[in-house]
């Protein structure tokens, strides 16, 4: 039995095929096979957040999934949110118009958390906001801003009154 | 290499293990047959979320069975008396599935652990393998008199879940089922208030079960009529259960007082 396995899947819209060591994480294939270094690794043990990407549309910890797992399904990173003319998502605008970061390295997991979020519940309520990120950590910010955030982003999303 | 490299106090995360033998069945009789013929059986993964917890704590890892090929063993059903939940089922669905709702508190309880990104991962069926004290599911299990359901090359094997901790070697067996009887009047009241030194779930539904969980301690399983005292329910705590974090005489006390709460709470429905 080898000692690789051969991965084809979607990332961010794009197909890619590799052969990757059987042991290789989710986060290490996106970041070196892929190129896509948006997704953080932090603690390495799916408890920050920080490497959040979505598989199949399911918010996952990339540092402890495998890459294998991916194999027949869609990732979709930071990288890929944008549009295809560079507009930001409107998750990416809020969390930049309201400076919701202070070092960054839990950014993409936080927005990538939201994302998945707005894509299931596009009006959530303060209390579910929280809930959800209490998926993530950052040791910076104090997470106001970040909860403001998310509540912007899907204000903007719907163009709806401010709640 | 740093100095933390060469600590021997230093494990290494999952992302640096070495390659893997990795099976992926795609059906449960495939997959039980891989775990009854490798010489060493491999580890089974499903969610994912635990194993890299062991990894951390220096579990080898020579080879994987992934369940997450399988065919079935998920969404949960009502069936002869019994709600079957597959052992891939997610937390997460588990916990607004219209079956696991039917059964009051249940699904509240299955939505409280962990967060949300690791319920979209994690199932109910690993939460139970992992045979962790500190995890939640055999505990909500235990109050519910539930039963496992393994396959194995030898055939199927039934467990009480309040016995997962005593049950040996499980490696060659496939969890695949989890069956809990619909009693009249079956609803769970589950408080984690205390969590993690300590968490309590309460069943009525014929007679009452308490399980106590603790984060080092196997689970406690207390019952009998619904009718007793609180205090008399936790006079039976076995004398075991008892270390230097949470003496028998703190669970005794402050047990019987989630007790009161729990049936206040349970009563009002």
């Amino acid at each position: 039995m080898s000692d690789t396995v051969s991965i084809s899947c979607s990332v961010n819209g794009e197909p890619v095929a590799a052969e990757v060591p059987t042991s290789t994480t989710l986060a290490d294939f996106i970041r070196e096979a892929c190129g896509l270094t948006g997704t953080k690794i932090a603690c390495g043990h799916a408890v920050c957040g920080a490497c959040t990407v979505h598989l199949d549309g399911v918010p996952v910890a990339s540092c402890s999934a495998y890459a294998f797992e991916a194999d027949g399904s869609e990732i979709r990173t930071v990288e890929g949110l944008e549009d295809a003319d560079g507009e930001l998502d409107p998750v990416q605008a809020a969390f930049a118009d309201l400076s919701a970061f202070q070092c960054g390295y839990c950014t993409s997991g936080m927005i990538m958390l939201t994302r998945a979020l707005l894509d299931r519940d596009p009006n959530p309520s303060g209390e579910t906001i929280r809930k959800w990120l209490n998926s993530n950590i950052c040791r910076c910010t104090g997470y106001e801003l970040i909860v403001e955030a998310v509540a912007r982003a899907a204000e903007a999303a719907n163009a709806g009154p401010m709640r | 290499m740093s100095p933390l490299d060469q600590s021997p106090n230093m494990l290494p995360p999952v992302r640096q293990l070495p390659p893997f033998r990795l099976f992926r069945p795609t059906t449960p009789a495939e997959a039980v047959g891989i775990l009854g013929s490798e010489e060493t059986p491999p580890i089974c993964y499903a969610g994912g979320t635990d194993l890299c917890l062991s990894v951390h704590e220096g579990r080898s890892v020579s080879s994987l069975l992934s369940l997450n090929t399988l065919d079935g063993l998920r969404g949960a059903e009502a069936r002869n008396g019994t709600l079957a939940i597959g052992a891939l089922a997610t937390l997460d669905e588990l916990s607004t599935h219209d079956q696991v709702t039917a059964i009051p508190g249940l699904a509240e309880a299955l939505g409280a652990i962990a967060n949300v990104r690791i319920r979209f991962r994690a199932t109910i069926g690993g939460n139970v393998m992992a045979r962790r004290t500190a995890y939640e599911v055999p505990i909500l299990l235990a109050a519910l008199d539930a039963r496992l359901v393994f396959e194995s090359s030898v055939g199927r094997r039934e467990l009480r879940a309040a016995d997962i901790w005593t049950a040996g070697d499980l490696g060659r067996s496939l969890l695949t089922e989890i069956e809990i009887p619909l009693t009249e009047g079956l609803a769970l009241d589950y408080d984690r208030t205390l969590r993690p030194w300590m968490t309590q779930a309460a069943a009525t539904g014929g007679i009452e079960r308490v399980a106590v969980g603790t984060r080092f301690l196997r689970p406690a399983l207390l019952s009998g009529d619904p009718g007793e005292s609180a205090e008399s329910r936790f006079s039976g705590l076995p004398g075991e259960f008892n270390d230097v974090l949470l003496t028998r005489g703190y669970v005794t006390g402050t047990g019987a007082a989630l007790l009161k709460r729990q049936r206040a709470r349970l009563a009002k429905g």
